[in-house]
């Protein structure tokens, strides 16, 4: 364990612990774009840049991606540099994606001068190149179906050859993770699209009502998956027809009775789903 | 195609981060890296597709399309730049009928910017299947093409 000091607050933590977890740890706040948890750091939106003190050596790093390494670092999270270095930061995102609403909101919040930006592109890109989506298709999915191609100013994320490719099985979790919202997905006649990735893909049927739920091949890995962890095959209902079964199933049970508003127990915080075991306990 | 690629393969077998070596290989072996080349590195390696594409993409000396037969590389860095090479590649550009990138309908010639051949003292330089030309006038660029016309007539 080494012990280092954030905003003036000690917290002892393994070497190697990135100054993003430390703060967090700490519950200091500190803005991302491109990190993830379940994902190896990238430090690429550079949002979370913080000001870091090697004794009297200073410098402004990422949080994201910089291990902490020795006793007696200090760092401050919120110096009048820091967040001059991430409003420049935000500026050349905004520079690149003018219409990105979470980049929009945040120059709001943290009150940045945009009446000087100067369009790098077209104002219509959205990618900020964060990488959660060549992060998550590599280390969670497996599946490298995408990467960063080209460079410079040409640098995007695509698909090999910038082509349809068999690797991409339509989970989508390029889509749940991107930030802006740059990568949509979209069913069109029963099939999967994702038209970043050229991917066009069938579709798997509810067995009851005969919809479309989840891409074919995606299912199949799915099982095969779950088969080799021991879970037992599930047959294939859509979300609507998943709900009209448990509701049939809970219609034998008898009909929770709740008791009058003011015997709900004291609001719960935002964040937690509200419980309703509990509220029928409160009756 | 496998013929050609997998001694390649095989040279750096088991040596996964030879990959910029082994598609330097192959490009100079196809003229470009064509892309069931790449599919076979992919496979016999166990590296993924997009990761090799991200490289081909990324350094300069990877082609994805066919090259000509003779390569000429125009260096538009510093030195040549402030020496005219500009000249030079529109000259170039014009007389062969392509645009920086491209190579002529008969395969014979692709054309290409380069941002600097290390060679500074000579620019502006102008490079044909590695044969360097130094010092150049827009004319003499011209003039040098005419050589590998005639050596081919």
């Amino acid at each position: 364990m080494i012990e280092v000091k954030i905003d003036g607050q000690r917290v002892a933590v393994a070497a190697g612990t990135t100054i993003l977890a430390a703060a967090r740890r700490l519950g200091l706040e500190i803005p991302t774009l491109c990190h993830h948890e379940a994902l190896e750091p990238f430090g690429a939106c550079r949002l979370c840049l913080v000001a870091l003190d090697e004794g009297g050596r200073q410098s402004i790093v990422a949080a994201c991606n910089y291990p902490l390494e020795r006793s007696g670092l200090s760092v401050e999270t919120g110096t009048p540099a820091v967040w001059q270095a991430r409003k420049m930061s935000l500026k050349l995102l905004l520079a690149r994606c003018p219409g990105v609403k979470v980049l929009q909101d945040l120059a709001r919040q943290w009150r940045v001068d945009t009446a000087d930006l100067l369009l790098t592109g077209d104002g219509e890109e959205e990618c900020i190149l964060c990488g959660l989506c060549v992060r998550v298709c590599r280390e969670v999915i497996g599946k490298n179906a995408i990467s960063f191609v080209y460079r410079g100013a040409e640098r995007k994320v695509s698909t090999p050859f910038d082509a349809e490719t068999d690797l991409c099985l339509g989970c989508a979790a390029c889509a749940y993770l991107c930030p802006t919202g740059a990568i949509k997905v979209r069913e069109e006649a029963g099939r999967l699209l994702i038209d970043r990735w050229h991917s066009d893909l069938e579709q798997a049927l509810c067995s009851e009502c005969g919809r479309p739920v989840v891409p074919a091949e995606l299912l199949v890995q799915m099982r095969e998956k779950a088969a080799e962890e021991g879970v037992p095959g599930e047959e294939l209902l859509c979300l609507r027809c998943r709900r009209m079964r448990a509701a049939a199933a809970a219609t034998a049970l008898p009909v929770p009775q709740y008791g009058p508003a003011d015997s709900f127990p004291a609001r719960r915080s935002s964040r937690e789903e509200p419980d309703v075991n509990q509220a029928r306990k409160g009756k | 195609m496998r013929k050609q690629v997998d001694p390649i393969i095989d040279r750096y077998r088991g040596d996964r981060t030879a990959i910029v070596a082994i598609l330097h290989e192959i490009n100079a072996a196809f003229r470009y890296l064509p892309r069931e080349a790449l599919e076979r590195v992919s496979e016999q390696l166990s590296i993924p597709l997009s990761h090799l594409y991200s490289a081909a993409t990324f350094y300069r000396s990877f082609d994805l399309e066919p090259c000509g037969e003779h390569e000429i590389q125009v260096c538009l860095g510093t030195a040549c730049h402030v020496r005219g090479s500009e000249l030079i590649l529109d000259a170039l550009s014009r007389r062969l009928g392509i645009k920086p990138g491209e190579t002529t309908a008969d395969s014979k010639y692709t054309l290409k910017r380069v941002n600097c051949l290390g060679a500074c003292a000579l620019g502006p330089l102008v490079s044909i299947d590695r044969d360097y030309h130094g010092h150049l006038t827009a004319h003499q660029a011209e003039r040098l093409l005419e050589a590998y016309e005639d050596e081919d007539a």
